[in-house]
């Protein structure tokens, strides 16, 4: 095989994000101080960015290159463009959060940045290999990342319950694999699984394997009943990755889940039929955004209560799978729409959680926010403009991000449903969001909050506060992107 | 029926009967040892007996590196790792609850029943088995597996060593001093 130069052109926001992830760990241990690595890996991210847009306008093949390994097409395009954002308000936030804690390390932007590589790979795969490679990447990176605080015993705590856990994920997929791999006759390319599904559906070993599949790629996404890491990794990560977790690994994971459902598995009698995915991925969507929101209720630590709203929020997303697995028209840009205005909404909020705390003192719980607004009101009138994003209320781009995919799935009457539920769901959240909302205005300041200056975590905050207005009152600019990323049909 | 031809599947049987036993076993001794060092050994009995499969499926080139990579090189950092970490048992992280060993129970159950009734219906099943012919005339050598590697494999290959680096910087950042408790810290 040669490799044309076309091949790697199409990978290059890939090949920079990680190049430069290489370079920002040489460049750490080569100058002084933490800031050249930094601003090299923020100038990578623009960079990638920028390779992202080129290849959008250049619209790719629609054709999986590398042998079948990936493919280079609009929805891979747009998930990259919402990873490298994300990569980059961890960037910006990260570098305060950790000279205000004093744990500063160099690894920390290598790392995010090798996280980034790993969810674009997943995004772009269309091999059960790539797919593997990818997740494993990102997982690492990720386990990396939380046990990094190294002075914070509960960051230890919630790393090696993600790593082991993850570990027994990442088993599942490699099992899931061999199977599939068995019982198509030798086929792990998306496209040949598609092209031997119709036979092998009545073979339970192959349903075995796609399940085992499909179990492995729902724990990334913390669903019920694998989302028991969650809270743990989510409470114990120093909170820039966590809002990194809550965001950008999400997004990927369920970019990945798209690609997966979308093409290998699509196959009508593997979805619908009497073993079908689509009825249990529904009965997890419900479990899921249930479990979510009544655990969230009871939580007096934003973080925890944030990474269970978060396990809630990947319930309201399997809805737009389940859709996709009905052939719904239109359930894949809403999805898209959904994942860009929740992965701005949690950045946001995330910045904010990172922000109030001061070294030894991180101020996590509820009643450490009493009277925010009464100090700073520009931040608790951001905080609250992105909780209503995250519950749904109009005019955000949370509203409309939930707005599109609820709309997809009424198309189905089989899943009406599921989209009452989830708004009964949507309304039981209100309540908890507004609780940090009520603390904020209502209760006398106990201790005042005193942030520190930080123009990073201003920039961050500023802009995913007009963004998820922009999503909310003029959607059409990213709805439009959204729709130019159908999955091709090879 | 050609005498040889039964006798040599018999041999095929009796030699695949002994190897999968050898996995089987070396499994479940690793995960039921208390002992580290003694699960590790039977780690290597698991390693060599699946060595030994990948041989009787004509990987050759696979088999050395398995024995090379995984009994050789792979246990003896483990033997290292156990030898010099050598950490009383801490409390294990599962779950002790009644009803999730329950549920544990019930799955493990559930999928060893699948998986039973797979194998014995195996032979009315809709089984896509690979190809019954014979494996090409290179199949398994070094030459065919390196093709395969830097040809159709060639990304997967390139992107497990962001993986293995990833898993360094790792290793080194979580090992290292903490340095700030003996920075600015005064309290």
């Amino acid at each position: 095989m040669t490799i044309a130069a076309a091949q790697i052109v199409a990978l290059s926001p890939l090949l920079m994000i990680t190049g430069v992830g290489c370079l920002a760990l040489l460049l750490d241990t080569m100058a002084k101080g933490r800031a050249p690595a930094l601003w090299l890996a923020q100038l990578g991210c623009v960079a990638a960015l920028l390779a992202v847009a080129n290849q959008w306008m250049g619209s790719g093949s629609s054709q999986p290159i590398w042998s079948g390994m990936l493919i280079v097409d609009r929805m891979a395009l747009f998930l990259d463009g919402v990873l490298i954002i994300a990569a980059l308000a961890t960037l910006l936030v990260a570098a305060p959060f950790m000279r205000e804690h004093e744990f500063e390390h160099g690894e920390h932007y290598a790392l995010v940045l090798f996280a980034t590589a790993g969810g674009m790979t997943v995004v772009h795969a269309t091999h059960l290999l790539s797919l593997l490679i990818g997740i494993e990447t990102m997982s690492l990176a990720a386990y990396l990342l939380v046990a990094s605080w190294r002075r914070q015993p509960a960051g230890a705590e919630g790393a090696l319950k993600y790593l082991l856990l993850g570990a027994f994920a990442a088993g599942f997929l490699v099992y899931g694999t061999a199977l599939v791999y068995g019982t198509t006759g030798g086929e792990m390319s998306y496209a040949g699984i598609a092209a031997r599904a119709a036979r092998a559906a009545d073979n339970p070993l192959f349903i075995m394997g796609a399940y085992f599949l499909l179990t492995g790629m729902l724990f990334k996404i913390a669903a019920v009943p694998f989302h028991m890491w969650a809270p743990d990794a989510y409470e114990g990560a120093p909170t820039p990755v966590t809002g990194l977790m809550a965001s950008g690994i999400k997004v990927a994971a369920v970019g990945g889940l798209v690609r997966l459902l979308g093409s290998a598995f699509a196959n009508p009698g593997l979805a619908l039929g009497h073993a079908g995915w689509v009825r249990v991925l529904g009965g997890i969507a419900f479990a899921t955004m249930t479990w979510g929101n009544l655990a969230a209720l009871r939580q007096e630590n934003v973080k925890r209560m944030l990474a269970y709203s978060s396990i809630a929020h990947a319930g309201y997303l399997m809805i737009g799978l389940v859709a996709l697995g009905q052939k719904v028209d239109g359930a894949q840009p809403a999805l898209l729409v959904y994942l860009a205005a929740y992965a701005a909404t949690t950045l946001g909020v995330f910045t904010v959680v990172a922000w109030v705390g001061r070294r030894d003192d991180e101020r996590l719980l509820i009643r450490d926010w009493a009277g925010m607004a009464r100090t700073r009101p520009a931040v608790a009138l951001a905080m609250t403009v992105l909780l209503l994003s995250l519950a749904g209320v109009p005019p955000t781009g949370g509203f409309f991000g939930k707005f599109y995919v609820f709309r997809a799935a009424m198309q189905s009457p089989d899943l009406a449903w599921l989209v009452v539920a989830a708004v009964l769901n949507s309304l039981v959240s209100v309540y908890y969001y507004l609780r940090i909302v009520v603390a904020m205005y209502f209760r006398d300041p106990v201790r005042p909050w005193q942030p520190f200056p930080s123009v990073g975590m201003a920039i961050v905050l500023f802009v995913t506060v007009v963004v998820v207005l922009a999503l909310g009152v003029v959607p059409r600019p990213v709805v439009e992107l959204a729709a130019g990323g159908l999955v091709t049909h090879w | 029926m050609n005498l040889a031809a039964h006798s040599a599947s018999m041999a095929e049987t009796i030699v695949f009967a002994i190897l999968s036993a050898g996995v089987l076993v070396g499994g479940l001794l690793t995960v039921t040892r208390r002992n580290p060092v003694s699960a590790v050994m039977c780690l290597v009995l698991t390693f060599a007996a699946l060595a030994g499969l990948f041989a009787t499926l004509s990987a050759h080139f696979l088999a050395v590196l398995q024995i090379l990579v995984y009994a050789g090189a792979v246990m003896v950092l483990f033997i290292f790792v156990v030898m010099m970490v050598n950490r009383e048992e801490s409390t294990p992280i599962a779950r002790q609850g009644l009803v999730t060993r329950a549920a544990g129970v019930l799955a493990a159950g559930y999928v060893f029943y699948r998986v039973a009734w797979l194998v014995s219906h195996e032979r009315t099943l809709p089984l896509l088995a690979a190809s019954a012919t014979p494996p090409v005339k290179d199949f398994g050598t070094v030459s065919a597996v390196g093709a395969l590697l830097f040809a159709d494999f060639l990304f997967p290959f390139e992107a497990i060593s962001l993986l293995l680096l990833l898993a360094v910087v790792g290793g080194v950042m979580l090992t290292r001093h903490v340095r700030e408790d003996h920075s600015s810290r005064v309290s």
